[in-house]
């Protein structure tokens, strides 16, 4: 589903390049739990990045689902942000003006449903992750993980075949943290969404099935 | 979606108080201004509009060519007759002839009004309907006369006034102008054939009466006033309006007018002219032109108001760009998420614009109310008074409010857009503490810079034009201008028996009679000779007054005398000259001009005395060679010098004898200070108007400073708070968010400075008498907007660096 092939991400620093990333080559397939890990300033949030179309690489080629993604044009990109691609949070980034539904329903305006479309599919997932009651309340009136929660569902609200993940767990406290990779799990599990998240926890790399580490920007083998 | 929009919109306001607030007040303010001027563009656009062939109606105008340049919205009397005979595709033509209006008298009532000598075929073309008698011949036999309801029921109350027989004696009253005659003719009796309906709006012909064409060949027998059916060489007194066939085009219409203008002012004639059609709709608002038939906003002036109220507008877009360009920062956040979740750039610039408009919206309902008050302001304002702008908001006209204030949201929201739009949604997954979004702040700051210099600007052209208000107001004209009151005479009888009558009271000092006021726009000029040196020439003006004027207008006389008491009655023997006149003749000192001869419109006369030269003209233009003359049948007003004191018993005393002595005459008075102030009123408006307009600019400027002062100081309270924390003082950090602003401010003045001096000194032009642009006006306009400047920014700063460190420092 995903295949990076040499992919190289370098910032000109004065007459220097300095890589992030150096021949990273990596092929992810659908329905795989993957944790990126490595020490800070390895690379990884920027491979995420890549990954979810949000930076482009200096070199290399990028296949998502067998398409040549390394240079998008901007409709194109948002085309799969819409339809193919879910983004989880560290710091969660919600729109602070919206409610929990607003804030679920905003990837499925862009995505052109109606209104009773709309409704269903947020009423499904309110209840799905159990948080009905809490609908009508603003972001700063949620805890870190009540508001995580709602990051994720509008993470997958739009059907996204994977879900890349950036530290879903780091503001939260263990509790917390566990129950949202539960969810994750069983996303994967149940609904067979690819799921590739960074983390700097041995432990949440145990829900996923393969681990890769970065170190100075190399894959470790 | 939209729904959407407006929701994240009307939150994102309602949580950024003082941001919207400053936006919303200081686009509401300008948008006032701009209601304003397109209120007065409508009910300018709003004349004629009831005319059912609006469409299809012109009148004919006259350019002089050939060295004479002038303008004139009348025509020659026969060109009516010969489009509607000569000329196919022309349905109806209709002949407007001016020169009546004064009183009607019917048994013991009197009622006053102005209008045109006409036949039936206005009618046909414009929608002035009868209410009693027949359209069709009412203006048929000689001596017919319609009149409004309003006179009507003045002269008839409840009588029915079809076939009344009323007395007409005309003052030169004019229909629809603020000027007032001052002689009086009787034209004879009239019988009342029609009465008019109500017009059902506002046109450009607000005459009162008509009376018949047919009269005016009467008129002219008896000599009452000049008419010459088949005279094309004046083109001062007629009217003419032309109804074309559906078919036809002013393009046509235009040809046929070139055609018969070729026709009637071949090359080589004396005074040669040309016609031009004007459509109904040109009429109003007006261009300058000669006889217009009623007063209304001058185009130039709209225009000016126009691009004053854009440049008005634009400082407060300009205030919501900038302010929500600086904010990008803690929307930046949104927008990525938005992207990252699907939204096209597209969609992104749609929600902020939407966001613009929504703002710009709220600002039109609170302009609406403003506008109300302005409304008033400008009604009280003394140019109002002729123009008569009604401030009705009908459908249409807020449906083109709400258009505005839609176009305003996108102009002002359309970079802030454009910016938030093009975001990298990766901005918001960064660190945003350390991020610097905005290295370059140049834009920003070519906005403040601009807004400071319409601020500066605007404030030094106040300052001047108020100082040459003051200056024309306090003007000095020469003559003694306190206590003298004028009296209309119409005839020059009233005026011997009123000088007689009043004689002797204690608080009446003297009279004397002139031909018309010096100093309040009116002029006559002729060409006066040496007897001696024909060739000796030179253009004068006059204007005629008897012996006593001298001494009542405390002139200063040089040299010689004033007039006898009993001018010669066998024709002109004396002039008066100023000072002026004698140099220009290089007559030497004024005692040697006494006794010189002159030529003057064929009549040799000697000069009597030599006057000081005192201001006659209005004080827009200097001193010219003024000639004095003699001539009693001229004599339109008298001049009663009185003490003071007692003023409303002197003029009760001048209204009881005036009736007693001239019971057929109204008594109308002036005073001649207030006289000459109204000459000045207009300058009044212009500098109330723009009094205004810069107080608003220099609002609105200071706005959007306070909101750029507010967001600064709030954005680096964390700076601010550290830099406290290691040891900064309260001035330090006062300094360390000021100097940006002053670096700007200096910019803009030095900008801005050397702008306005060419500005102002462009408009000061076209006054004779005026101030200079002084290094103290520019001075002290710096100062106040410096003042200004600094105490919004200092306002900020100051509690910004009061501000407890611990509360910005705490973990986020």
């Amino acid at each position: 589903m995903i295949q990076l092939k040499k992919i190289y991400k370098y910032y000109n620093t004065g007459s220097k390049k300095a890589y992030v990333l150096s021949d990273v080559s990596l092929d992810i397939a659908e329905g795989e739990f993957v944790s990126i890990m490595g020490p800070s300033g390895s690379g990884k949030s920027t491979l995420l990045h890549i990954l979810g179309l949000l930076e482009e690489a200096n070199e290399g080629e990028y296949l998502f689902l067998g398409e040549n993604v390394s240079k998008l044009t901007e409709k194109k990109r948002t085309e799969l942000h819409r339809n193919q691609i879910g983004f989880v949070f560290q710091a969660y980034h919600l729109i602070d003006e919206l409610t929990v539904y607003e804030n679920i329903e905003t990837p499925l305006l862009y995505k052109g449903l109606n209104s009773s479309e709309r409704k269903s599919r947020v009423a499904e997932l309110l209840d799905k992750f159990n948080i009905v009651g809490r609908k009508d309340l603003f972001p700063s009136q949620l805890s870190g993980g009540q508001q995580q929660l709602v990051g994720i569902a509008r993470a997958i609200a739009g059907n996204p075949k994977v879900i890349f993940a950036d530290e879903p767990t780091g503001n939260l406290h263990s509790d917390q943290a566990t129950e949202i990779m539960e969810l994750f799990k069983k996303l994967n599990e149940q609904e067979k969404v690819t799921i590739v998240q960074v983390t700097h926890s041995e432990h949440n790399a145990t829900y996923g099935n393969r681990v890769i580490r970065l170190k100075d920007g190399l894959i470790q083998r | 979606m939209i729904k959407n929009y407006f929701k994240i919109a009307i939150r994102t306001l309602t949580k950024n108080k003082a941001f919207s607030l400053i936006n919303i007040v200081g686009l509401a303010v300008s948008m006032s201004v701009c209601l304003l001027i397109i209120n007065i563009y409508a009910d300018q656009k709003s004349y004629d509009q009831f005319h059912g062939n609006k469409d299809r109606i012109y009148r004919v105008l006259t350019y002089g060519i050939g060295g004479d340049n002038s303008k004139t919205a009348s025509s020659a009397f026969p060109l009516a007759k010969k489009l509607q005979q000569d000329y196919p595709g022309i349905e109806q033509t209709a002949s407007l002839v001016r020169n009546i209006g004064g009183d009607m008298l019917y048994k013991e009532k009197a009622a006053s009004g102005g209008g045109y000598f006409a036949d039936g075929q206005l009618f046909k073309i414009m929608d002035f309907k009868l209410s009693k008698g027949d359209a069709a011949t009412a203006l048929q036999n000689p001596y017919s006369l319609v009149i409004t309801e309003e006179i009507a029921k003045e002269l008839f109350n409840n009588e029915d006034p079809i076939g009344k027989a009323v007395q007409f004696n005309d003052k030169g009253v004019n229909p629809g102008g603020p000027e007032k005659g001052n002689k009086e003719t009787a034209f004879g009796i009239f019988t009342i054939t029609g009465v008019l309906q109500n017009v059902p709006g506002k046109t450009h012909l607000p005459f009162k009466l008509l009376a018949s064409l047919s009269t005016l060949p009467a008129l002219a027998n008896e000599k009452k006033l000049g008419f010459d059916a088949n005279d094309w060489g004046n083109v001062w007194t007629n009217y003419t309006y032309v109804l074309l066939e559906k078919t036809n085009t002013k393009a046509n219409l235009q040809a046929d007018l070139n055609q018969v203008a070729a026709m009637q002012y071949p090359k080589g004639s004396g005074s040669r002219f040309v016609f031009k059609a004007q459509a109904l709709n040109e009429i109003t608002p007006s261009n300058p032109i000669g006889n217009e038939t009623h007063l209304s906003m001058p185009v130039v002036m709209l225009l000016i108001l126009s691009i004053l109220g854009m440049i008005i507008m634009f400082s407060a877009c300009l205030n919501y760009t900038n302010l929500s360009v600086a904010r990008a920062l803690t929307r930046a956040k949104e927008v990525g998420l938005r992207k990252v979740a699907g939204a096209t750039r597209a969609q992104v610039f749609a929600q902020f614009i939407c966001e613009a408009i929504i703002v710009s919206l709220a600002a039109l309902v609170l302009a609406v109310v403003m506008l109300k008050l302005l409304a008033i302001a400008f009604t009280g304002l003394w140019l109002n008074q002729f123009i008569n702008i009604s401030f009705q908001q009908s459908l249409p006209l807020l449906l083109v409010f709400v258009a505005f204030a839609v176009l305003i949201g996108f102009i002002a929201g359309l970079l802030p857009s454009i910016y938030m739009a093009a975001f990298n949604p990766i901005v918001m997954m960064k660190n945003f503490g350390g991020l610097k979004l905005f290295k370059r702040l140049t834009l920003r700051k070519v906005l403040l810079v601009t807004q400071f210099c319409v601020s500066l600007i605007f404030i030094i052209s106040t300052a001047v034009l108020y100082q040459q208000t003051k200056r024309i107001l306090n003007f000095d004209y020469g003559f003694d201008k306190k206590n003298i009151v004028d009296v209309s005479l119409y005839k020059l009888d009233n005026y011997q028996r009123f000088a007689q009558a009043i004689e002797g009271n204690k608080d009446i000092g003297g009279i004397s009679a002139c031909s018309f006021m010096p100093a309040t726009g009116s002029n006559n000029g002729t060409r006066i000779f040496k007897v001696e040196r024909s060739k000796d020439s030179m253009d004068v003006s006059f204007f005629d007054v008897d012996a006593k004027f001298i001494d009542v207008w405390s002139l200063k006389l040089l040299a010689g005398k004033t007039f006898p008491e009993m001018p010669d009655t066998s024709g002109e023997r004396y002039i008066i000259v100023n000072e002026t006149m004698v140099r220009r003749f290089n007559y030497g000192t004024p005692i040697a001009a006494v006794g010189q001869k002159i030529l003057i419109d064929g009549n040799t006369v000697e000069i009597a005395g030599v006057v000081k030269d005192f201001q006659f003209l209005d004080v827009s233009r200097p001193i010219e060679a003024l000639v004095l003359r003699n001539r009693p049948k001229e004599f339109g007003y008298a001049n009663i010098k009185v003490s003071g004191h007692h003023t409303s018993e002197t003029i009760a005393f001048l209204e009881k004898t005036w009736k007693k002595v001239n019971p057929n005459a109204k008594f109308e008075y002036s005073f001649l200070d207030e006289q000459l102030l109204m000459t000045h009123s207009f300058l009044v408006d212009v500098a109330k108007i723009l009094g205004f307009l810069s107080l608003m600019a220099v609002l609105i400027s200071s706005f959007g400073l306070l909101g750029m002062a507010t967001y600064t100081a709030e954005t680096r309270a964390k700076e601010i708070s550290i830099r406290k924390v290691v040891g900064s003082s309260v001035p330090q950090i006062i300094v360390l968010l000021s100097k940006g602003y002053a670096q700007l401010l200096l910019i803009a003045i030095i900008i801005a400075v050397p702008l306005s001096w060419y500005l102002n000194n462009m408009w000061l032009q076209f006054f004779a008498y005026r101030v200079s642009v002084s290094a103290g006006i520019l001075l002290m306009s710096v100062v106040m907007m410096l003042l200004i400047s600094m105490v919004t920014v200092l306002s900020q700063s100051l509690r910004a660096a009061f501000s407890n460190p611990v509360d910005s420092l705490k973990p986020d």
